[in-house]
């Protein structure tokens, strides 16, 4: 199983998601440096962000599944003009990353001059209160 | 397939984009209802239409800084009117002011009320920028799982020319062409917001905002206030006739993006949207004079033009670049100069379009005029495109 490699912060996360009974899990494996999401067995699809029902099918048995943290860069902006909770982390560089498991998430990139379809590999955040996912190059030989 | 039975616009009204939002405890000011006021009065005027013969109201909801709540009624009141078939507050992100217009012609197609009127006004432009920002963030995420990494509305069309320039070879320089055409459209316009002269280098010049782009390829805040009528056949009066010929909605099933891999420059919902009004009206892309697409920013209007089909994938940019797009050339759009120059007070934005595109038909747009303009389409968006709705307009004459 993977565990994606940790970043310290040294501050508070600049908003606080909210935890619910069928999110929960994902949260907390991200406090252990793992990213999980649910898998419908129907459609044999990864969802993200994770949901109590399937969008495909409409089914509520998806199973919580790892993933493995690496996938592809497909648009990243780095952004100055920011709202006054990120203004500590100014610029903020996003990049919307494809995973190899077939989602697509947000990630704060550390590596501000990678380009589009690059190959990128997560990382987990570590805030002093929760975990923010990030991205940066894919090293060969890890 | 046209749209029947038919609905015409009677007159639309608005005010110049601008700063009128008053500042706190400011002595004489204008508020919200006043500036409303009076461009409904106006385009009732112009309609021929006294204040009791309104049946249905369809407002754009107010952003958070408008301090009267319940504004539907309480403006109603104000004018004399006692709406019998309809009165709402409209919301949807980006597409409000279309939805007003929208379910006001649905009004007088049902036959619920003769006439009927989409209105809004939006006064943030004093409202702090970080307020603003913060609620933007809200609107286009998923609150627990997006909304923390801190993209932006702007932010979202961002990416997209990131991925537009990487697989097209364009520039910024392409982008900001479309800024400048924006504002040499806007200089003909007496209700645009910015109206200097602005070059390239202007623009290439100017501070990063969200990279790839910078202050003039995004929009700037201002206040605005907006009137359509709209009525049945029997209320038009004589000479020519701005018809209601088609409308199209689409979504692409996403909120900003997918749950999986997809492209982020092609904007279906856009092209499916347009093509259910122009098909319902009857006319086809080569058909249309006018064309008013919101677009907050220079991207997205070049992703728009392509999504509807007018230039390949990949070429949108550079038909800005050549003038292709902008005064004089062979497919003008956004003649108002857009949300980049004529202004984007984003809720009433889709009214602004829907306006520009009736002046245009009235042959009344001035300096910008396109010469013996017949048919106009306007589109309004929410989210990154993920929603559209277009109108069609047709100018018949008597």
């Amino acid at each position: 199983m993977a565990v994606l490699p940790v970043v310290d912060m040294h501050a508070c996360m600049p908003l606080l998601p909210r935890q619910t009974l069928a999110t929960r899990w994902h949260f907390q494996a991200l406090a252990h440096n793992r990213l999980v999401t649910r898998y419908c067995g129907h459609c044999e699809r990864h969802q993200f962000p994770p949901l109590d029902w399937c969008p495909g099918c409409g089914a509520r048995d998806s199973r919580w599944r790892e993933l493995a943290g690496t996938g592809t860069l497909y648009a990243s902006t780095r952004m100055h003009a920011v709202a006054d909770a990120f203004r500590p982390f100014a610029p903020v560089t996003v990049g919307v990353v494809d995973l190899v498991e077939g989602v697509r998430v947000l990630a704060w990139l550390l590596s501000p001059e990678l380009v589009p379809d690059a190959p990128v590999q997560l990382v987990s955040l570590r805030f002093d209160d929760g975990n923010l996912l990030g991205a940066r190059l894919l090293e060969e030989t890890t | 397939m046209s749209l029947s039975p038919s609905v015409a616009v009677l007159a639309s009204r608005a005010l110049p984009v601008g700063r009128y939002m008053p500042g706190r405890g400011a002595a004489g000011a204008v508020l919200e209802h006043e500036r409303l006021a009076d461009v409904v009065l106006a385009a009732l005027g112009d309609a021929g239409v006294a204040p009791r013969e309104v049946g249905a109201l369809l407002f754009t909801a107010n952003p958070p800084p408008t301090l009267q709540l319940g504004f539907a009624p309480f403006f109603a009141s104000r004018l004399g009117i006692s709406a019998q078939a309809q009165m709402l507050e409209v919301s949807a992100l980006g597409a409000t002011g279309a939805a007003a217009f929208d379910l006001a012609v649905n009004e007088v197609r049902l036959g619920h009320t003769e006439v009927a009127v989409a209105l809004g006004v939006r006064f943030e432009s004093q409202a702090a920028t970080a307020e603003a920002m913060a609620a933007g963030i809200r609107a286009v995420g998923d609150v627990d799982f997006q909304s923390v990494y801190g993209l932006t509305p702007i932010a979202w069309y961002a990416l997209d020319a990131a991925r537009y320039c990487h697989d097209s070879g364009a520039t910024r320089r392409d982008l900001a062409a479309v800024a400048v055409k924006s504002r040499e459209f806007a200089r003909r316009n007496p209700l645009a917001q910015l109206r200097d002269p602005l070059s390239l280098e202007a623009v290439l010049a100017a501070p990063p905002i969200v990279e790839p782009l910078g202050l003039f390829d995004v929009p700037a805040r201002g206040d605005g206030a907006v009137c359509i009528v709209v009525g049945s056949e029997r209320r038009a009066r004589s000479g020519a006739r701005i018809a209601v010929a088609g409308r199209g909605y689409a979504h692409d099933g996403h909120h900003q993006m997918g749950m999986t891999p997809h492209s982020m420059t092609r904007l279906p919902a856009a092209r499916q949207a347009a093509s259910r009004a122009m098909a319902t009206a009857g006319v086809t892309l080569d058909a249309l004079d006018v064309l008013e697409l919101y677009a907050p920013c220079t991207i997205t209007e070049v992703l728009v033009t392509e999504a509807l089909g007018l230039f390949a994938p990949g070429h949108g940019a550079s038909a800005a670049l050549e003038g292709r797009t902008g005064p004089g050339g062979d497919r003008p759009v956004n003649t108002s100069g857009g949300c980049l120059s004529r202004g984007h007070p984003s809720s009433i934005t889709g009214l602004y379009g829907l306006h520009e595109v009736v002046e245009q038909l009235q042959h009344h747009a001035g300096e910008r005029q396109l010469p013996g303009a017949r048919v106009g389409l306007a589109l309004a968006e929410g989210g990154n495109y993920n929603t559209a709705l277009a109108h069609c307009l047709v100018r018949e004459e008597a």
